[in-house]
């Protein structure tokens, strides 16, 4: 696996804070968007808290989801302190897990309680991938078996 | 695959960490090598046959079901 073109170590810390700051807000921001705000104490104290986390037809929502997702990227993609073989293998293994789960999952989706509709959908977002590694595969594959002749 | 990873750094009286900074990886990868959950590649398995002056079939060992 290549790791040349991972963020330095220190950019960990950075997402885990991230992560840490703004995961509150964003279920805060959830709960109210899904219209459980009886869940909110709206007492004269947190007023405050509760006006950053409403979703007064601004972005919050948005800002707060792709502020989190760049947390989890930053973690997902910095190096460990120690980048050696085995946490490039460990990497491999944790990358095919969670695209088989996640296939799995929108399998079942689907099947189940979305539709065709739905599969249409995903079709370019989240079956892409499995595509994109069938073709990537076997063009490896071949390219080495005609590189050897 | 058997290895004698642990023998031979019993025999240099090195910890752990102490192999894994003079090969530069991580002491987890020592442990995993050592019990048996990574194999390691013929880089690193030269790198750590380098180290104890020893060929790499003196530390690892093909079993029959390999």
């Amino acid at each position: 696996m290549i790791t040349h073109y991972l963020f330095p170590h220190t950019y960990k810390k950075f997402g885990l804070l991230l992560i840490v700051l703004f995961t509150p807000l964003l279920i805060l921001n959830w709960i109210e968007v899904f219209e459980f705000s009886f869940l909110i104490d709206t007492s004269p104290m947190t007023n405050s808290i509760s006006g950053i986390v409403k979703n007064n037809g601004d972005y919050n929502l948005e800002v707060f989801l792709s502020t989190v997702l760049i947390g989890l990227t930053l973690i997902s993609f910095s190096k460990f302190r120690i980048e050696d073989e085995l946490t490039n293998y460990l990497r491999s293994k944790a990358l095919f897990y969670a695209f088989t789960i996640e296939l799995l999952c929108v399998l079942f989706s689907i099947w189940s309680f979305h539709g065709i509709n739905f599969a249409l959908v995903m079709c370019y977002f989240t079956l892409l991938p499995l595509v994109l590694y069938t073709l990537l595969l076997h063009f490896f594959y071949y390219y080495y078996q005609f590189k050897n002749k | 695959m058997k290895n004698t990873l642990k023998v031979h750094r019993a025999q240099h009286a090195i910890t752990q960490e102490e192999l894994a900074n003079a090969i530069a990886v991580s002491r987890q990868s020592i442990h995993a090598i050592e019990s048996g959950k990574f194999v390691p590649s013929t880089i690193l398995a030269l790198k750590l046959a380098h180290y104890f002056n020893v060929s790499v079939e003196a530390l690892f060992i093909l079993e029959k079901r390999d």
